[in-house]
């Protein structure tokens, strides 16, 4: 079963995609047309970083600090989908969700406090 | 509960629930509470987290025996996890494996200057809470994050030793080969939910029991594909063959200690998870699945030992060695009777002990570098230390199977069953791989009691020693360097060391010593006098395999 | 009902691409995005399915937290725009795989065809599941189900979290005090 009001959305959304990109074809050929420079130039194949001319490539080696903070930026996102869960029926669930949660929340606790002190939340 | 109504789900967990996993709280307890210790421990001085470990594991033993003692088992937390005596004979032989393995370690981690030491015990300690949490498993679902917990503990402590690249090459070749079957175990629970509509494994037995199977129609096809994913899934995580590839490596570039405790710990947990799930869940599907494991059983048996006794490296030999074991354990499973798991359990019981030995021995003999491992180095180990080498010609011969100790024990039950079981085949290609095995456990029997160490200078790679600061990608490199190590004459680019004599060898540290003899003193025990063992073993097996 | 078959239909073609192209590209960065790409049509197989919370979860963990990470591990090991080069040394491994895969679907295929999905497995999760869905909504009923049946495996995912912070800490710094 299909929930149609999805379909809807996603129908709009499709709608608005073809929309965009047609407009943007139909101006790019406009533009070909009509406007364009027929003259093809270095600078023109640049990209555009807002008047500055770019340095390297985009391609380079992030230091490893990136790294953990995704890591731990994972580890605690699924901590908040649960937590999410729990927060819409707290009241249902009583005390045994709560002390469920706090436990939960209680080892995750345990696992920041040692990231903490080892100095990883610390930017280098 | 407000939906109680229309929902399934009304289960609130009673103090029951909260007995039956005990010895897994205490564990969780231990482990956490040494992940604190390790903030205010000074830095070089953790030897004592190692203690705390240890106190945590004989309470949770405490309180395995107690249950045990107690008599009643059941599901607990909704039928995710249990008591039986299956869960508690595996929680046995893990705690011990564990607690083995703590005892090696404040010694080796010294030695090895494992920096991340507080880590490396409360690592430990989760591993073997994931290990009980497989083991005791009645639900995919439980089983399936018990194994995570414990893979992902053990990918960590494989890579643990920052400084060596064969450590961080191990970590990654687990990490990455593991994660794979995981994924093919996953699959094939999901499937197995989506042809049964179970996860419990009680449901699915159930269900299997009831409804028709048939290769064309129904519930069939599906539950052949899930079986088969499953299969990959378990054979890798107790390397069996053709899944054994990671197992050298990461066995021989792992801390040895890590490599004793998850040598056994992965094995009893994968095999008990394995007996759950197809002797017991889908046990009425055997026709299916019985040649398959058949075919892995043969496979592994005899290239394991094969393999095995073309190693000069006496750790790597002894990881292809947990290969053709996993073998024989295999025959247990295959056969599929009350006798062959009650052999299956005797077998791991027996293994936990003889290997722990063998890979304690190596480790007291493993030099800083890492290096000091090979048939060369055990050369005149009997006169150079006769209580080390004692022990370690006892675990060789308990490994060949010799009667009176733990080895024969474990043979023998297993083929024995093999035998009554209608499978004698599967016990005499046993029989004659570990003919094979004989050659080359006796092998480093000779080389301590009868060869002479060898004149050439040992060979000490000189960037090992040293701490790395090349990427991991270099890691590959490195690792031929290493296999190339055991021939020092095709060792090219190593710089020549002084010649390491007996003296100057790091003294064998007193808990090493002690775990050393436990594992000795339980092979002789369990070899002699097993009647006693065997009993719970039966016990166990017959609350599982009807 | 055609609209939903249509909608199913574009989903499975994107999701089935979309996996092609992870395994097939050579720039691991396309395979990257061909791999969110992947998780979002699967977000919206959810949405199809009913499950918005799910669908929700989906897109916040796997298509965000997830790649995100991924995209760091990828920038930090491929520098310079560098793809896999050089010849293909897995050739036989393609075939091989193909030929497993082929018989994987045929399986499975077989099955679907066999109507071999169990009821208990169609009624989405568990008998009366997705009525408790219907009456008080999608995270409400997840919440029931996590913390009433499933409230073991959910505690012990806590410790996975933290074995998880553990392993990033201890792997990515070599010496005690760095």
């Amino acid at each position: 079963m299909v929930a149609t009001g999805y379909l809807f959305a996603a129908i709009f959304f499709l709608g608005g995609c073809a929309f965009v990109l047609g407009g943007l074809a139909f101006a790019d050929t406009l533009n070909a047309l009509l406007l364009k420079g027929r003259k093809r130039a270095a600078s023109k194949f640049d990209t555009y970083e807002s008047g500055e001319i770019p340095l390297g490539s985009a391609w380079v080696q992030y230091p490893l600090a990136f790294y953990i903070f995704a890591l731990l930026f994972v580890a605690f996102d699924v901590d908040i989908v649960f937590i999410l869960s729990w927060a819409v029926i707290f009241q249902q669930l009583g005390w045994f969700g709560f002390v469920e949660i706090v436990f939960f929340i209680a080892v995750l606790a345990l696992g920041l406090v040692y990231a903490w002190r080892k100095g990883v939340i610390r930017w280098i | 509960m407000i939906f109680a109504d229309i929902s399934p789900f009304t289960y609130t967990p009673g103090a029951t629930d909260w007995l039956r996993i005990l010895p897994e709280l205490i564990l969780l307890g231990t482990g956490l509470l040494t992940l604190m210790a390790d903030l205010v421990a000074a830095p070089g001085r953790k030897g004592w987290l190692a203690l705390v470990g240890l106190a945590g594991v004989i309470g949770a033993l405490v309180a395995t025996v107690m249950l045990w003692a107690g008599g009643t088992y059941g599901d607990a937390f909704y039928g995710m996890v249990n008591d039986d005596r299956v869960a508690l004979f595996a929680s046995v032989v893990i705690l011990f494996a564990v607690g083995v393995g703590l005892l090696f370690s404040p010694g080796y981690v010294e030695r090895q200057g494992i920096v991340h030491a507080g880590e490396y015990y409360t690592l430990m300690i989760l591993a073997a809470l994931g290990m009980m949490l497989m083991s005791s498993a009645s639900n995919l679902m439980m089983l399936f994050v018990g194994l995570e917990i414990l893979s992902l503990a053990l990918y960590i402590l494989s890579a643990i030793v920052t400084t060596r690249r064969r450590s961080q090459e191990a970590g990654m070749k687990y990490f990455i080969l593991s994660s794979f079957a995981s994924a093919f175990l996953l699959y094939g629970m999901a499937l197995t939910y989506g042809a049964t509509g179970k996860t419990s494994l009680a449901g699915i037995r159930a269900f299997v029991t009831t409804h028709a199977f048939t290769m064309g129609s129904g519930f069939g096809p599906l539950l052949v594909v899930a079986l088969g994913l499953m299969a990959v899934g378990f054979c890798f995580k107790v390397s069996a063959i053709p899944f054994q590839a990671w197992t050298p490596d990461v066995y021989v570039g792992a801390p040895t200690s890590v490599t004793a405790f998850m040598s056994v710990g992965t094995k009893v947990a994968a095999f008990v998870g394995l007996a759950r799930v197809f002797l017991f869940a889908l046990s009425p599907l055997r026709p299916t699945w019985e040649p398959v494991l058949w075919v892995v059983a043969v496979l592994t048996m005899i290239g394991g030992n094969l393999l095995a006794a073309t190693q000069r490296d006496v750790k790597r030999m002894l990881a292809y060695s947990s290969v053709a074991n996993a073998g024989y354990m295999m025959v247990a499973v295959a056969t599929h009777t009350q006798a062959s798991f009650q052999g299956l359990l005797i077998y791991l019981a027996t293994y936990a002990a003889m290997n722990l030995g063998a890979f304690g021995v190596v480790l007291a003999l493993e030099r800083r570098d890492g290096q000091g491992t090979t048939l060369d180095d055990f050369a005149g180990l009997g006169r150079r230390n006769p209580a080390l080498a004692a022990l370690m010609a006892l675990f060789m011969f308990a490994l060949a199977g010799t009667p009176a100790t733990a080895g024969f024990i474990g043979k023998w039950y297993v083929f024995y069953a093999a035998m009554r079981g209608a499978h004698v085949e599967l016990a005499i290609i046993g029989l004659l791989a570990s003919l094979v095995g004989v050659y080359y456990y006796l092998r480093v029997v000779w080389a301590i009691y009868f060869t002479e160490p060898a004149t050439a200078p040992l060979l000490v790679t000189a960037d090992e020693s040293a701490p790395v600061h090349e990427p991991i990608a270099s890691a590959s490199a490195t690792a031929t360097g290493g296999v190339a190590l055991a021939e020092p004459a095709t060792a090219t680019g190593i710089a020549m060391a002084t010649r390491v004599l007996p003296a100057e060898r790091a003294p064998v540290h007193l808990a090493t010593w002690l775990g050393l003899a436990l594992a000795g003193v339980l092979t002789l025990v369990l070899g002699i006098v097993p009647m006693l063992m065997v009993d719970w073993a039966l016990a166990a097996a017959q609350t599982l395999v009807k | 009902m055609v609209a939903g078959d249509i909608a199913f239909l574009v989903l499975a073609t994107v999701a089935v691409a979309s996996a092609f192209g992870v395994v097939t590209f050579r720039n691991p960065i396309y395979s990257m995005l061909s791999l969110i790409l992947n998780l979002l049509s699967l977000a919206f197989f959810f949405l199809t399915l009913e499950s918005i919370f799910v669908a929700t979860i989906q897109v916040l963990i796997y298509a965000g937290a997830v790649m995100v990470l991924f995209l760091f591990v990828v920038t930090m090991l491929t520098p310079k725009g560098g793809g896999i080069s050089g010849p293909d040394r897995l050739r036989w491994q393609w075939t091989a795989g193909i030929g497993l895969a082929i018989i994987l679907a045929g399986g499975l295929i077989i099955s679907l065809l066999n109507g071999s999905i169990a009821d208990g497995a169609k009624v989405a999760g568990m008998n009366g599941l997705s009525a408790a869905v219907a009456r008080y909504g999608n995270a409400q009923a997840f919440g029931e189900a996590l913390f009433h049946g499933f409230s073991f495996p959910f505690e012990v995912t806590g410790v996975l979290l933290v074995i998880a912070v553990l392993g990033a800490v201890v792997l990515s710094r070599r010496f005690a005090h760095e």
